[in-house]
């Protein structure tokens, strides 16, 4: 199998996505972190993070590195709105062949853990890849996600590429 | 016995043996026995068998040798060389025959064992084998009887078949071509490896090469149930020794390994470099150098593209071995192969942030491990260029790999002589990282290294890094929270008391205030918080503790008795600062007993007093109410009155109760207190009065933390104990002014009823009846009194409980009296299990009195009673559902699990019932009911109520917790694993359908547990 990037550069993951909420938090010297009530009622909407989360572990198909330590997505790099969320990516090199198998990858593990009201939109960041239209559109086109998912070869290796991300917390 | 001729003995047995047709093994046991007790000799034997020897029949013929092999197989017989003569010839004679051919193997094999086997009788064996045996005519048991005569002879007569020379070897290499049995294979490679060893195989080299190397690489697998069990594994290093038994196989060799190691899996790449590892020093430099590009070529690929870790590790032995034979090759053939392998590495290193810098980097590490004279040359090129790229003002931001890398080297090289030339400039890296907000971990961790290595520096120097160290910790901006906890680590491993004690310890002290930071100071906050938490971890010794404490208590003083300005002064500041300072003390002091420290006794003496003092002092006077008005740190300050008793002796403790008895029950703290503040004379402190203020009721769980840890055998200060017991439950129902106050004096009663029941049971019990009477049942005060008296219930329960007393279930049984009453039902039921709960009160380390199989023996008590009033009692059945959620499942589930199939549908009804606590039992009790096998057969009769129930509590946000959701779904992503699939599909779609709406649940933790079992119900499929 021809390699496309045989010698990525590899960054640190960051240990726990940081929620901005948690810094407002004022500080005491009494230890009572954990007795912390939290508020029953009180809504935690879908965030940046929480999407970076579900995606962050998920394996790069030709490397054994993370798509985080990579670089390849990130939290800034995501948008959520009311019904929307749009991830964008950044391939390793602009002649990276695994791309579209990445953004599948992304697709299919977001669409097995967001709430169906959500429409999402993976996309290449712009100039990072030279056939960058012709990935964005396979991604984004309902009709040939669900053709390539017919595929019993894809399937197993978007799976593989899964594993990691879906074994992280569970 | 008779005696009867031994020719007409053995002729007899012969005809026997012939005609029978069953127990023949007896009949072989009866002539071995004959023949080694000397009633007839084996040529008796052989003459009684004449005719049978020569007989035309082939079958009498086979049959004939065939029992004079047993007999010799079975008797393990010695006889003498005339015997062993006639029988070899005899034998080798019979290896013609066709028909006779595999017993007579059978006889030789015993044969080639004898002692008195003869060099020239071998010489004959091995002759008449090499040429009446044909292989490929024989099955493999038959196979393997040559293959073992052969290696026998070998063993014994290798002198012998080494002067047969060529005709020796070209005769075996015939006999073990084509060979495929792993039994055989297995002595074929011990004999081969032998062969090439130790006999001159130079015109066979290719012969050998071929018999060998065609099994390359071994890819057998044992069939199921294998009997022999013969492992891959075996066979492997069998003919690994034989590929690397002689250097004339390298130029065929290397070759197919080669081939191998481009085409393999990874199982054979492995194979094939573990071969490489063990050939090449045998193979020699010379031959290896031939090739030496593309071995390096292939095995490179596996450490910079790595399949696995373990290939990876296999790759970088086979390249230790590769580097230490070009190295003592012949310098001038081997000195441009080593430049270009040198070069390719360190060339890699110019781009350090890539993941073959760091994969290159092993490479070096490697050859510098394989500790050849090429080391330094390796080290004095990869040194320089890194200590380049660190210093490039355009490549700053690669500085942390560049540490890193660093790092690896020096750890590789360990060795002061190598390293000493570069010091300088690693130092200069040091200093240059810490500074750096971005390189200080790497930096750390190299300077680690450093110090790991003896003699690389000296103590000055290392003293001038703890400095920077502390400073560095003690920076108030500093936010890097693992960075500090690495330096908190660093130094309190470091081996330099010294300096810990001279630099780090009075730079620390000198970062706590006299005076609580504002509440808002967020930065000094933090930077207290992180000193407070350093200290315990660096003062373990007993000088530094000793400080610790004079600090610490001298700060807390201060903190909270300021000689002036007291008004001005925020009291919650004051009061956490202090809290913060006394935890510290505290962690230190636990860590301390836990050590068995011997001046524990000393810190017993000297602070006991004191703290009393301060919080006694506090609860009295007017204006420094704030500390024993703060619940948290009076907790923590009993806490640690608690840590030394537990490691006092029972004399001392005697003192220190009843010191504590007359200042908190009689009136007079100075029996207890001494020290700052002058606490004054003739003041009042009765904090189990009627008109005891709050501050002073506050501190009972200090009188209690006195209680708890005694011994069995010290005796109370008390008149009379149920008196006293019954003082303690009311105070706590009746006069409390919060549950810390009132679970403190339950907790002391529960503790004197475990240690002391026996001293006066009647009393006592008398005492708990009337408790019964006069509060539990007692209509005419509060509900909450009520609750609260069975709380105080509960503890009497559990001290009786954990020391095994029968009235323990009696109380708890008592309870169910109360299951109709509503609502005082609920807390009635509950408390059922709730006495089964831990506590930090009643545990072995206070030295309660807890027997074995406590648990055990009060579930087998309520758990029957339970269960039967559950089909009889309507009325009562929410009670008991709840009574029993409750006591499950807090023991293990090893005590109920053979109740399974009664307890099931109870658990599943629990589900149903609208409370949160219940519901929460009973979801607990499913789960810890999961990895049981009686589990798997009981869930399918009830799994539609049950995924019903769980996705009922999982999805709806009004009627349940954050926790239990998590729980319910947690339960849910379970099932797929228990359950075979046949039994889940019917569920499949409403599950999935279900789950979805949990993705959008209001909580992201909730969320986050839906998408787990989402996946796990996704996965499972037929």
């Amino acid at each position: 199998m021809e390699v496309f990037n045989p010698n990525p550069v590899i960054f640190a993951p960051a240990k726990v996505a940081s929620r901005r909420s948690k810094e407002n938090k004022p500080e005491s010297f009494w230890d009572d972190e954990d007795a912390d009530v939290e508020d029953e009622n009180a809504v935690e909407p879908i965030d940046q993070d929480e999407i970076f989360d579900l995606i962050r572990h998920i394996s790069d198909p030709e490397h054994p590195n993370s798509l985080e330590e990579l670089r390849v997505v990130s939290a800034p790099q995501i948008s959520v709105s009311e019904n929307r969320v749009i991830v964008e990516f950044t391939p390793t090199v602009p002649h990276c062949g695994m791309s579209t198998l990445i953004g599948l990858s992304i697709r299919v593990r977001l669409m097995q853990s967001l709430p169906p009201r959500f429409k999402v939109d993976i996309f290449v960041k712009p100039g990072s890849h030279q056939s960058e239209h012709a990935v964005n559109k396979q991604l984004n086109d309902k009709e040939r996600v669900a053709a390539a998912l017919e595929n019993p070869a894809l399937l197993d290796t978007v799976e593989k590429c899964l594993e990691k991300a879906e074994a992280w917390d569970a | 016995m008779d005696e009867e001729n031994p020719q007409v003995k053995s002729l007899r047995l012969v005809q026997t043996w012939m005609a029978a047709t069953s127990k023949k093994d007896q009949i072989v046991g009866d002539i071995v026995t004959a023949v080694s007790s000397a009633q007839f000799s084996l040529l008796d034997l052989v003459k009684s068998l004449g005719g049978y020897l020569t007989s035309e029949d082939d079958d009498l013929r086979t049959k004939g040798v065939g029992l004079l092999s047993s007999v010799l197989h079975q008797g393990d017989l010695i006889t003498n060389r005339q015997t062993v003569h006639a029988l070899t010839l005899f034998y080798c004679g019979k290896l013609d025959d066709t028909e006779t051919i595999v017993p007579a193997l059978d006889g030789l094999v015993a044969l080639s064992r004898q002692p008195n086997l003869s060099t020239e009788d071998a010489i004959a064996v091995i002759r008449a084998i090499f040429m009446y045996v044909k292989m490929k005519a024989l099955v493999q048991a038959v196979r393997y009887h040559v293959f073992s005569i052969v290696d026998m002879l070998l063993t014994r007569h290798r002198k012998a078949l080494q002067g047969m020379g060529a005709e020796f070897i070209s005769g075996y290499i015939s006999l073990a071509d084509g060979e495929k049995d792993p039994r055989n294979l297995l002595v074929a490679f011990a004999i081969a490896r032998v062969l090439l060893i130790e006999f001159d195989i130079s015109h066979y080299v290719e012969n050998f090469f071929n018999i060998t190397f065609c099994y390359f690489p071994i890819s057998f697998r044992p069939p199921p149930g294998d009997p022999y069990g013969i492992t891959a594994e075996d066979l492997k290093s069998r003919l690994r020794d034989c590929l690397g038994a002689h250097p004339s196989f390298g130029p065929l060799a290397i070759p197919l390994f080669l081939e191998k190691l481009t085409a393999g899996s990874p199982v054979t790449k492995r194979d094939t470099l573990e071969s490489l590892t063990v050939c090449l020093p045998v193979y020699g430099g010379g031959c290896i150098l031939e090739h030496g590009r593309s071995i390096w070529n292939l095995l490179k690929i596996e450490v910079l593209q790595p399949t696995d870790p373990s290939t990876e590790a296999a790759a970088l032995d086979a390249i230790k071995s590769f580097i230490r034979v070009i190295s003592s090759a012949d310098a001038d053939q081997a000195t441009p192969l080593r430049d270009v392998i040198y070069g390719e590495c360190v060339q890699k290193l110019r781009e350090p942030e890539k993941s073959q810098a760091k994969a290159s980097m092993k490479l070096l590490c490697t050859m510098i491990a394989a500790k050849t004279s090429s080391s330094e040359d390796i080290v004095s090129k990869a040194f320089p260029l890194l200590f380049k790229l660190f210093n490039d003002p355009t490549e700053t931001t690669n500085r942390p790999p560049v540490i890193l890398l660093l790092c690896r080297l020096t750890h590789a090289c360990h060795d002061v002589t190598i390293l000493l030339p570069f010091k300088d400039e690693l130092m200069g890296v040091l200093s240059t990282g810490f500074e750096s907000l971005t390189c200080r971990q790497q930096t750390l961790a190299l300077l680690q290294v450093m110090l790991s290595i003896q003699g690389l520096l000296t103590t000055e120097e290392i003293g001038y890094f703890i400095r920077t160290l502390t400073e560095t910790f003690l920076q108030p901006s500093e936010t890097n929270d693992e960075f500090n906890d690495r330096i908190v680590t660093f130094l309190s491993t470091v081996n330099e008391t010294r300096h810990l004690s001279e630099t780090t310890l009075p730079l620390l002290f000198s970062a706590l205030p006299d005076r609580p930071p504002e509440r808002d100071a967020a930065i000094e906050h933090r930077l207290i918080k992180r000193v407070l938490a350093a200290l315990p971890a660096l003062s373990t010794t007993r000088e530094n503790f000793e400080t610790l404490y004079i600090r610490l208590t001298t700060k807390f003083e201060i903190v909270s008795f300021p000689v002036s300005g007291n008004h001005l002064v925020d009291h919650e500041t004051s009061s956490a600062y202090g809290f913060a300072l006394l935890k510290a003390l505290s962690t230190s002091l636990e860590a301390k007993v836990a050590g068995n420290h011997v001046d524990i006794p000393k810190y017993e003496e000297l602070l006991l007093p004191r703290l009393y003092n301060w919080f006694i002092y506090s609860a009295i006077s007017t204006d420094h109410q704030f500390l024993a008005a703060e619940p948290r740190i009076v907790l923590l300050a009993a806490e640690m009155v608690s840590i030394l008793l537990r490691a006092s002796n029972p004399q001392r403790q005697k003192a220190q109760i009843d010191s504590v008895y007359s200042a908190f029950f009689q009136g007079d703290p100075h029996a207890i207190a001494f020290g700052f503040p002058r606490i004054p004379t003739g003041v009042r402190f009765a904090p189990f009065s009627d008109s005891a203020s709050d501050a002073e009721k506050n501190l009972v769980p200090l009188a209690a933390a006195c209680f708890y840890p005694l011994h069995p055998e010290v005796q109370l200060p008390v008149d009379e104990i149920h008196s006293f017991i019954k003082l303690l439950l009311n105070w706590g129902v009746y006069h409390a002014a919060n549950e810390c106050q009132a679970q403190s004096a339950w907790g002391v009663g529960s503790s004197i009823v475990n240690k002391h029941i026996d001293d006066s049971p009647t009393a006592i019990l008398v005492e708990l009846k009337e408790f019964w009477r006069t509060n539990i049942c007692n209509k005419d005060i509060g509900y909450e009194q009520r609750r609260a008296s069975i709380r105080a219930w509960t503890w009497i329960g559990k001290g009786l409980l954990r020391r095994n007393h029968p009235q323990a279930s009696q109380l708890s049984a008592q309870l169910m009296d109360l299951f109709e009453e509503t609502p005082i039902n609920r807390e009635a039921a509950l408390a059922i299990g709730d006495t089964l709960l831990t506590d930090l009160v009643l545990t072995k380390s206070n030295h309660a009195v807890v027997k074995m199989l406590h648990v055990q023996k009060y579930v087998n008590t309520m758990l029957p009673l339970m269960l039967s009033n559950l089909d009889t009692s309507q009325s009562a059945q929410i009670s008991y559902l709840a009574a029993l959620s409750s006591l499950i499942q807090s023991v293990p589930c090893a005590i109920y699990i053979h109740r399974a199939s009664e307890l099931m549908p109870f658990l599943v009804c629990c589900l149903g019932v609208p409370d949160i606590d219940i519901r929460t039992n009973s979801i607990n009790t499913l789960s810890a009911m999961s990895g049981e096998q009686v589990t798997s057969e009981i869930l399918p009769q009830h799994i539609s109520a049950l995924i019903d129930s769980m996705l009922n509590i999982g999805l709806n946000p009004l009627e349940s917790s954050t926790h239990l959701r998590i729980a319910a779904l947690q339960y849910l992503g379970l099932l797929p694993s228990l359950l075979s699939y046949s039994v889940l599909h019917p569920h499949k779609a409403r599950v999935l359908r279900g789950l979805a709406k949990s993705l959008d649940d209001i909580k992201r933790s909730v969320r986050r547990k839906g998408v787990n079992t989402r996946i796990q119900w996704v996965r499972c499929s037929g």
